[in-house]
């Protein structure tokens, strides 16, 4: 069983998607009659499984191991799938390239020259590659789908409370979710529907009801948010995507463009909300009970030198911009607005689905850029995020799917956005552009 | 009454209090307050990475029990906060507590004071969980870290500076332990740390309407000591200012062993808590049916008990606080009248043979190994002068300490008199066989009562009942053989 996937896996080395193959002795092999038997399934490593390392591609969590499944874990259980794989991720799902990681710099299968994308570039990669047929990953700001864009495979961000997040370390717990890549919509659907849904461990999870997904062959009323569709996407690739919304068009898809005046303050609010709610999620890493320490004549002085010693330098950018923005008298001048910022965006959203059944806009601005190119340059990394991170400040439900390559085989993608909780649209729509 | 000559003391209390459901705050460990150290965790509780808190209903529903007693606004939306500092025995580097909105906001604790009634206005009480413990040993002189009290639910109850003196301070913890203890929410037990005090003390000169500059005095584990340190600090203060300094804002602590106050840390190195909405927690509403539930089950709050107690049962002030000061005793006496029919016997029994041996055994009423139907019994027995008061005693602790029934321990014991018709069989025996001592008292020679009452006496071993033995005596004077 397996075959194919094992090779790719063993053959894949170079890319470092993975951090822990458990091809050897895959989890949860027994149940042959779930939803899932027979599907091969890689997890991002800040997703908790029992008795494997967790680091989170961080020094602070180098030798650790979880101690309990997380409730995907259990529910992949439930309906039969084997977990092969644990995969590489940016430190603490911070970042847009899976290079911030102890465990190698994440490799794009299309070009080894170019990053994956992140920050679950391995869960990307190891979907794209053959490895499995199915991965998870967690998506705060488009960390699922811009890595899927950027391999060219199915990406999915869930409405936000669609999956408990019980088990996956927290980076934004308000923005956190757990997301599907795969290669098929039919694999990503099963997935969805044997994951999602209410869970009492998590107080934010939505009591929602899933529904299984039917294809229906429908003409779809489908919004362009002006805002997205401006200057800065890549040439070639726009080319593409524009052939993609004519052919739409001329399917007979009521296609109209629509304006979503908040857009523009995405960004600024995405990292002042995200960074603020990281600074106190990452602070229970203090040395004290697990992780990395480093030794002090004091406890102060020990956590100091452990956080200082086992973060990278983008976690530790995040929890300083986080500390600051929740410090008083800053507080109001910038949580709060962006807060009220975050309620706007959300009220765009929710006006644009009164009149659309699904908006489209583009996954990515460029095809995949160049190991070590953005490194140095966080702002310029930030603002590759700025088609996924409205959604996720929104909670709507976004699939990135491909349409095509570059001319230099670099994959070309579009992301779908859906009404809360409507992710079976979504998955229609994918499966009608197949 | 304290006097501070022209100054004038303001003072006001955050008291911690540990709420006794069953659970902690936000997972399903047991809430206990024993167990070996790390014994009563989960990965919740102690903040492993991927965790999420749960609310526990309970600690919410007694918080809210607690705000209703006082006459507090119920916050229907409960939100928690997070409070943002690293210390080694908080693993996950922030307590989960409330912020901008408490579950009781407002209330008031009226309370006796040199038997003046005064009232103290509640700021807010709001819920959060408590953090784990730190462990300094000799031993191997390293700090070793108990996170089994990581997640108890803490109801911190915060008074406006209505306070005028420490020993307002002690009457008015006095009321609150005893309103608290009264809505059973939680144990109070100062050494267990269930109840805990921080006073915020400050002083300004009579005539001024400005407040002065606080000091806030952490965490005394009995109201003495909040007393003491208290007094201390308006002294210090005092000496301060009339020597023309100035107070710095500052936290103190107080060392009970040396009866002193010290500085812990001055404002500037005060945390800034960075408190935000836990993004965790949405938040939990109160819906009406549960606050009209808790509405009908608020017991009588203890203040309006004693005034009762007072008017109805015609008790002095005293024994009226004597016996409301604990709900549970409050209870035993009204069931004592009821099931004896006597204010007086119920009121003796109770402060007497019964708070003596609570106070021998150091339990508490729930826990007298006496029941109310044995003590009925004895009270009739001693009525009807069958038990005297020397072995009311006797058979109240004896029956206190075996369970045997009261029947075999009275007859086993020999501590009934023979009923009072054998004891009448007696006195005609002995006047029968005295019959010119009865001639003679039958013919008005009253001083041979004591010749009958002795002869009996002797019979009987001293166990007779006098005035039922006067009364049979005097009914010699008709007696014919």
């Amino acid at each position: 069983m397996f075959d194919a996937q094992i090779n790719n896996l063993k053959n894949n080395s170079h890319l470092n998607a993975i951090v822990h193959d458990l091809s050897n002795d895959p989890v949860f092999l027994d149940k042959t009659d779930g939803i899932l038997s027979g599907k091969s399934i890689a997890i991002k490593e800040n997703i908790h499984l029992k008795g494997i390392g967790l680091s989170c591609a961080s020094k602070i969590l180098q030798n650790y191991k979880s101690i309990y499944n997380a409730t995907v874990v259990e529910r992949i259980k439930k309906a039969g799938g084997a977990i092969l794989a644990t995969t590489n991720m940016d430190e603490f799902a911070m970042g847009s390239s899976s290079e911030h990681t102890i465990h190698g710099v994440v490799k794009n299968p299309h070009d080894i020259t170019r990053v994956a994308g992140g920050s679950s570039g391995g869960s990307a990669v190891a979907v794209a590659s053959g490895m499995v047929d199915l991965a998870l990953g967690s998506d705060t700001g488009g960390s699922v789908r811009q890595p899927s864009a950027f391999c060219g495979i199915y990406g999915l961000k869930p409405t936000y409370g669609r999956i408990s997040r019980f088990g996956l370390v927290s980076y934004a717990s308000s923005f956190d979710q757990i997301g599907i890549f795969s290669n098929n919509v039919k694999d990503m659907s099963n997935l969805f529907e044997s994951i999602s849904g209410n869970d009492e461990k998590d107080s934010t999870s939505a009591l929602e009801k899933v529904k299984p997904y039917l294809f229906n062959e429908k003409k779809y009323k489908i919004g362009l948010p002006e805002e997205y569709w401006g200057k800065g996407i890549d040439p070639e690739m726009r080319k593409i995507l524009d052939k993609f919304i004519a052919k739409l068009k001329s399917d007979g898809h009521d296609v109209k463009s629509i304006s979503m005046p908040k857009t523009e303050y995405s960004i600024a609010t995405y990292y002042i909300l995200t960074t603020a709610e990281a600074s106190s999620n990452l602070a229970r890493f203090d040395g004290v009970q697990y992780g990395h320490r480093e030794n002090a004549d004091n406890p102060i002085d020990m956590t100091i030198f452990t956080r200082n010693f086992g973060f990278g330098d983008e976690v530790k950018r995040r929890i300083l911009l986080g500390t600051f923005v929740l410090s008083s008298g800053y507080y109001d001048a910038y949580f709060e607005k962006a807060q009220k910022m975050r309620r706007l965006i959300q009220k765009d959203f929710k006006n644009a689905f009164e009149e659309f059944d699904i908006l489209l806009t583009p996954t990515v601005p460029t095809p995949p850029f160049k190991i070590g190119e953005k490194m140095d340059d966080p702002l310029t990394m930030y603002l590759s995020d700025i088609y996924t991170v409205p959604m996720s400040l929104a909670g709507v439900p976004a699939l990135n799917l491909p349409i095509g390559e570059t001319k230099s085989k670099l994959p070309v993608c579009i992301q779908a956005v859906g009404d809360f909780f409507n992710e079976n649209e979504l998955f229609n729509f994918a499966e009608l552009c197949n | 009454m304290n006097s501070h000559g022209k100054w004038k003391v303001v003072i006001g209390l955050e008291v911690h209090v540990q709420l006794n459901t069953k659970s902690k705050l936000f997972c399903g460990c047991s809430n206990e307050s024993l167990g070996k150290p790390n014994s009563r965790c989960c990965p919740i509780c102690i903040g492993l990475p991927g965790s999420l808190p749960l609310p526990n209903k309970s600690a919410i529903e007694k918080s809210a029990l607690f705000g209703i007693a006082v006459n507090s606004k119920i916050n229907k939306s409960v939100q928690f906060s997070r409070k943002n500092y690293f210390y080694p025995d908080l693993p996950k580097g922030f307590q989960t507590s409330q912020f901008s909105l408490p579950i009781c906001e407002g209330g008031e604790i009226k309370y006796l004071h040199d038997n003046m009634e005064k009232t103290v206005q509640l700021t807010r009480a709001h819920l959060e969980e408590d953090a784990g413990k730190l462990i300094h040993s000799v031993q191997d002189s390293a700090t070793h870290i108990d996170l089994n009290r990581c997640g108890t639910p803490l109801l911190e109850i915060v008074s406006e500076p209505d306070l005028r003196s420490a020993s307002e301070a002690k009457a008015y913890l006095t009321q609150l332990k005893q309103q608290i203890q009264y809505l059973e929410i939680s144990n109070c037990d100062m050494e267990k740390g269930q109840l805990r005090c921080d006073a915020n003390v400050s002083i300004r000169k009579n005539d001024s309407d400005e407040f002065g500059t606080r000091a806030e005095i952490k965490n005394v584990n009995s109201f003495k000591f909040v007393e003491k340190a208290i007094n201390l600090e308006i002294n210090r203060q005092i000496d301060i200012l009339e020597n023309g300094g100035k107070i710095k804002q500052c936290t103190l602590q107080y060392d009970d062993k040396a009866d002193s106050i010290s500085v812990l840390r001055l404002k500037e190195d005060a945390h800034d808590y960075r408190y935000f909405p836990c993004p965790d927690l949405p938040p939990v509403f109160i819906d009406d049916k549960i606050i009209k539930k808790l509405n009908d089950n608020c017991p009588e709050k203890p203040i309006e008990k004693v005034k009762r107690f007072q008017k109805d049962y015609k008790l002095s002030l005293s024994d009226s606080e004597r016996i409301c000061q604990e709900s549970n005793f409050a209870n035993y006496f009204e069931n004592l009248i009821i099931k004896i029919g006597d204010v007086k016997k119920s009121k003796n029994i109770l402060l007497g043979d019964i708070s003596k041996l609570l106070k021998d055994k150091n339990i508490s009423i729930n826990e007298l190994p006496i029941s109310i139907d044995d003590i009925s019994k004895l009270l009739n027995f001693q009525n009807n002068g069958s038990l005297s008061v020397s072995n009311f005693k006797k058979a109240f602790i004896l029956k206190a300490e075996s369970n045997n029934p009261l029947s075999t321990i009275l007859e086993k014991n020999n501590l009934l008199n023979d009923d009072t018709h054998s004891l009448a069989d007696i006195v005609i025996e002995v006047a029968d066989a005295n019959p010119s001592e009865l001639l003679r008292y039958q013919s008005g020679e009253e001083k041979l009562k004591g010749f009958f009452m002795g002869q009996i006496m002797r019979k009987t071993q001293g166990k007779a009942n006098p005035a039922e033995l006067v009364k049979l005596i005097e009914a010699l004077k008709t007696h014919s053989n």
